[in-house]
């Protein structure tokens, strides 16, 4: 590969304050999600009022039992929550990182020198997977150590199953904008697009847990593949975790595609 | 000076079309810029000259015909290992210092000579250790003269890069071309005004409207320019007999003061005149602003 791994690396120093900032939010968000376990743990009230809810909108707010510890992280923090707030972060790098520079007029100057449009893009799409890998681990390290004090003692595995679905989950919306938004040279239209599906297949599968006409509608929804909830009840799961990366491969792919055979603005 | 037909060219455009969308770029261009030889792009703007630049650098695809970098291909990447660019607004990451900026843009070419980039620094007083957002216009100018200029290159594409400059920038300007050029470079250089061309460029492209309509010597160009002499004469009379017998494009005789325009060789005036008691003679030369408007309103001066 042209240039071998040097816009990586400079994306990388470019990058690495706002990241370190990134992690200290995540944690600080965690760690006062978990901080609350203690004081509604095993009260029974929470669970009756989750059964009161209307059925169809019990699924969009996770498990049933959301006093046990599984619940709680899976309601509070896995099904929803987490997941968004490190995803306008993956919206927001995979967007900047070629259509944001095409827009700051800086993109002339990277590729002015001896690399393919190829090799920028794989290394742009990898400074993308890594700072949201960086999120999801830091994420889970707080619940990690925090499991005596709070009693979210849950198994090790569970939360290393649920860390990576939803790590594979964010990817495919954090390419996807970026795909998008270098396959046309703007920002806007990749975090439009990408946003709004997001938000849009949320509402598709959480109510199509309960309303029978969307039920198979769900299937093509990535959150219906991400399924927090099974992931930390059931461990590891392959075949959910293999759509969601096929999905990412292909939008990458296509976002690849598309900005070889661009003329880029000036 | 060399002639316009080299047989390998720094820089060979061949039919080179690049439409974007339903907007025409460029059509159907052909040009040649030689090794050694500061070629200037002159145009008014909107005339396609940063898109021929730009497809030189592939970041346009040439719609149809192509373009060759020292004989390779410009959609092989391996083709801008011959080229700096100096684009003609240039923006940069302002968080970044003047050595990160550096190490960025030219990281994928295997780096930046530290050495050279010093020498530079210290020749264009730039300190390269301020964030580049904290810089003024012509001081970040300069980082791209930088890049421009430290990395060894057969092809240097220069997009109007004397506008912001100060005059005493612009001289050192021309003279990191001239170096260049003196060790065997071949520079494009664009620009819409031909001031900035005139002194540099030994020849010039003219663009309009994305075509390309004239290439020529800055020499033979400025020989066709109309120059006027102006002659005064010991009395009217041997001003009015002069006027009558000087053969030229335009005489006017005022007084004992006959002006004279005229193209070419100013020998025959002269020799007209030495027959006559002249009592003083001042000349201006030809302004080639006058030729190259004509090839934008069509009268190309040939």
């Amino acid at each position: 590969m042209n240039g071998g791994w040097t816009f990586f690396a400079s994306d990388m120093r470019l990058r690495m304050r706002s990241l370190l900032w990134w992690c200290l939010g995540i944690v600080a968000l965690v760690v006062l999600v978990d901080a609350f376990y203690p004081s509604i743990a095993g009260d029974p009230a929470l669970d009756q009022m989750m059964a009161e809810l209307p059925e169809a909108l019990r699924p969009l707010i996770g498990p049933d039992d959301i006093t046990s510890p599984v619940g709680y992280l899976a309601s509070q923090l896995y099904v929803f929550f987490l997941p968004t707030v490190i995803l306008v972060f993956g919206i927001g790098r995979g967007t900047s990182a070629i259509a944001g520079e095409e827009e700051d007029h800086t993109l002339d100057l990277l590729l002015a020198q001896p690399v393919s449009r190829t090799s920028l893009y794989v290394q742009k799409v990898f400074g993308v997977i890594f700072g949201i890998a960086v999120l999801c681990i830091v994420s889970a390290l707080p619940t990690l150590v925090l499991a005596g004090p709070t009693g979210l003692d849950i198994p090790l595995d569970a939360l290393v199953s649920v860390t990576v679905q939803m790590f594979a989950f964010l990817l495919v919306f954090s390419l996807l904008a970026m795909s998008v938004a270098t396959a046309v040279g703007r920002k806007g239209v990749g975090i439009a697009v990408s946003a709004g599906l997001a938000f849009g297949t949320f509402l598709i599968d959480g109510l199509g847990q309960s309303i029978d006409w969307l039920e198979p509608v769900r299937d093509l929804t990535p959150w219906r593949w991400y399924d927090a909830t099974t992931a930390m009840n059931e461990g590891f799961l392959p075949g959910s975790l293999a759509v969601l990366i096929a999905l990412s491969v292909i939008v990458t792919t296509v976002g690849l595609l598309a900005f070889r055979r661009r003329n880029l603005r000036a | 000076m060399t002639s316009a037909e080299v047989a390998e060219g720094a820089l060979s455009v061949d039919r080179l079309t690049v439409t974007y969308g339903k907007a025409r770029g460029i059509d159907g261009i052909t040009l040649e810029v030689p090794s050694g030889q500061i070629t200037g792009l002159l145009g008014p703007n909107g005339a396609g000259k940063t898109t021929l630049l730009r497809a030189a650098l592939d970041l346009v695809h040439p719609t149809s015909g192509s373009v060759r970098i020292s004989g390779v291909d410009s959609t092989d990447p391996r083709a801008r290992e011959q080229i700096t660019y100096l684009p003609g607004d240039l923006l940069l990451p302002g968080r970044l210092t003047g050595w990160s900026v550096l190490r960025r843009y030219s990281a994928a070419r295997g780096g930046i000579d530290d050495e050279r980039v010093g020498e530079l620094a210290e020749r264009l007083d730039l300190d390269l250790s301020r964030p580049v957002g904290q810089l003024s216009k012509g001081n970040r100018q300069k980082i791209g003269l930088i890049l421009a200029f430290a990395p060894e290159a057969t092809l240097l594409l220069l997009d109007e890069p004397t506008s912001g400059l100060d005059p005493l920038l612009q001289r050192e300007f021309a003279a990191l071309v001239r170096e260049s050029v003196s060790g065997g470079a071949g520079v494009l250089l664009s620009s819409h005004v031909l001031s900035e061309l005139e002194g540099l460029a030994d020849r010039v492209a003219v663009l309009r409207d994305g075509f390309l309509v004239a290439v020529e010597n800055i020499a033979e160009l400025r020989a066709r320019a109309a120059a006027t002499v102006r002659l005064r004469f010991n009395s009217e009379k041997d001003a009015v007999r002069f006027a009558s017998s000087v053969v030229a494009e335009h005489i006017d005789q005022q007084g004992d003061w006959v002006s004279v325009t005229f193209t070419g060789d100013v020998d025959p005036i002269i020799k007209t005149a030495a027959g006559f008691p002249v009592a003083s003679i001042e000349s201006t030369a030809g302004e080639l602003d006058d030729v190259f408007l004509g090839f934008y309103t069509g009268q190309a001066g040939s």
